[in-house]
């Protein structure tokens, strides 16, 4: 990998560090096509490359915002192989994988396992444990700890007579959660291997 | 000694930096001399950290969503790159003027044919007919069985004759803990509502709520003891499938779940409905409400009718309008399943994991 990052490109990296969508979305059509179409010259289907193509962007925006992030080569090939690394431990869960190389476009850096891959796992986890939870609970624990609602809020809206019985509810849901969260996240790879 | 509930709670404000001066001091003694604790205060924070990175990402997906539906148009007018030829070291995409010529020559043809097709098929149905080729395909259980039993009997005045007809249709569960699909037209005027399949049995459901211009319903299973379906093993598709794709249902025409497959055959429904796809399964009455799943075994649109002037043409409900009438609906109370358990495996056992999440719906009124 021996590109020279373009100027251009630095400034583009401050305004999508800033949150600024209109960039984003530049980003997303100029480099749709190589990613996309990588994904589809290693057995994927359209749909199957659309979404491993906004998960690439995800982890794309997930890791602009980690401290001391740098870029040393193009945003084009950092996309390339956040995708392509996406795309083959996705082979690998359904053991299409073949020892056979992959059609490769684009030059592309070797990613090793790190901090957002960590994330995923972790948001794997929790859309696994809250997805399991029944309701009320669900809908409890995310007004509380995902949309910031108050106990209040969820007294009046899940209909308890009064805030104590409320928390004490949320407090059994969090018990349960906790529980599979743990469950799932420990064992992440197991879960992986199945399908 | 404080009860296990009171001990969560102080870790949690902990956590959230939440205690008062007085209570952090006596809190970090405890802390440093129970180990136990510490570890719980640990599983906490990465509980905690678990939440925001979920809150960021979901956020983050439906931005990104949203971006794509923006520039969906101009990213498919952009001619593809169909096939990497390797030659030597270097590796090229083939794009080929002649593949976007083709590609023009094939969209040509295309709304040609569907010109065509289009005024025979108005030429043949008089408009004013239109409303009768349409059939929605709940299947009226007792009617069958009354005449028969009429036919045998014969027709004795004065019978006393209950008047309660029962039709059925098929539904399928989205969520875990009890929330089903169905077409409206299923569960229309409907005092109970049954829903049953191998696996959880016969159980009670209510109607949460329905619209009758998207043909839609949401039950809710009634039962108190109610142990949850099995795992949801579908993604719910939120965006547009495209005519030619290989699609499949299952759904209750008879007592037992039957498979039915085929193709998308149109972008729009009956009479140019753009909130339904034209689809090539022949279906039956009892078919209403069942699921349609692309290859992938994402959920693409749910089956409403079908047209009795022309032979092979059903309908589906698509699956964007029903996300979008959801989450219009739902305070986020409702997540529509993004599992992917039916990627990449053969039908047999695409089906395998989806039958017991595909329910028959009786309805008694």
């Amino acid at each position: 990998m021996n590109q020279v990052q373009p100027v251009a490109e630095i400034e583009i990296l401050e305004l999508l560090q800033a949150g600024d969508d209109k960039t984003l979305k530049v980003i997303y059509r100029q480099n749709y096509q190589t990613v996309v179409s990588f994904i589809i010259n290693n057995g994927g289907t359209l749909q199957e490359a659309k979404d491993t193509y906004q998960e690439t962007l995800i982890v794309f925006c997930e890791k602009l915002k980690q401290d001391g992030f740098e870029l040393n080569c193009s945003i084009k090939t950092f996309l390339y192989s956040i995708g392509r690394r996406l795309w083959l431990k996705q082979l690998k869960r359904k053991s299409r994988f073949t020892t056979e190389e992959l059609n490769d476009s684009e030059d592309y850096l070797p990613f090793e396992e790190d901090k957002t891959d960590e994330r995923e796992e972790q948001f794997y986890a929790m859309n696994q444990a809250l997805e399991q939870l029944g309701e009320p609970c669900r809908s409890i624990l995310k007004d509380f700890y995902i949309n910031g609602h108050s106990m209040e809020e969820i007294t009046q809206k899940f209909g308890y007579t009064n805030a104590d019985n409320a928390k004490n509810q949320k407090y059994k849901c969090l018990k349960r959660l906790k529980k599979s969260f743990f469950e799932v996240f420990n064992n992440g790879l197991v879960t992986n291997e199945e399908f | 000694m404080k009860n296990s509930r009171e001990i969560d709670e102080i870790i949690e404000r902990y956590c959230f930096e939440e205690l008062t001066p007085e209570e952090l001091r006596i809190f970090e003694q405890w802390l440093e001399s129970d180990p136990q604790m510490a570890a719980s205060v640990n599983d906490f924070l990465s509980l905690k950290n678990a939440f925001e990175n979920y809150r960021e990402r979901l956020a983050l997906r439906k931005k990104i969503e949203s971006i794509h539906e923006e520039v969906e148009f101009d990213l498919f007018n952009t001619p593809t790159p169909l096939k990497v030829v390797k030659s030597g070291n270097s590796t090229k995409f083939l794009f080929g003027k002649e593949r976007s010529y083709l590609s023009i020559a094939a969209a040509v043809s295309i709304f040609i044919l569907s010109a065509v097709s289009l005024s025979l098929w108005m030429f043949g149905n008089g408009s004013s007919k239109n409303q009768n080729a349409y059939r929605e395909l709940r299947r009226e259980v007792e009617k069958i069985k009354k005449n028969q039993k009429e036919i045998i009997k014969g027709i004795n005045a004065g019978d006393s004759k209950e008047d309660r007809s029962q039709f059925t249709g098929t539904g399928f569960a989205i969520t875990k803990d009890g929330y089903v699909l169905t077409s409206y037209h299923v569960i229309q005027d409907a005092k109970e509502i049954y829903i049953s399949n191998e696996s959880v049995g016969q159980l009670q459901a209510e109607v949460v709520y329905s619209d009758k211009s998207l043909d839609l319903a949401m039950l809710k299973v009634k039962e108190d003891s109610f142990p949850g379906f099995k795992e949801i093993p579908f993604a719910f598709k939120k965006s547009i499938s495209d005519p030619g794709e290989k699609v499949f249902t299952l759904g209750f025409p008879r007592e037992d779940l039957v498979f039915g497959d085929g193709s998308i055959s149109s972008y729009t429904g009956f009479e140019g409905d753009t909130t339904a796809y034209q689809i090539s399964i022949p279906v039956n009455p009892g078919n209403s409400g069942g699921p349609l799943f692309d290859n992938q075994g994402n959920l693409i649109g749910i089956i409403s009718g079908k047209n009795e002037s022309a032979e092979g043409a059903s309908f589906a409900v698509k699956s964007k309008w029903i996300n979008d009438y959801i989450n219009s609906k739902s305070n986020a109370s409702i997540f529509l399943p993004t599992n992917k358990l039916l990627v990449g495996v053969d039908r047999a056992t695409q089906i395998k994991r989806l039958k017991d999440v595909v329910l028959m719906v009786r309805v008694f009124n």
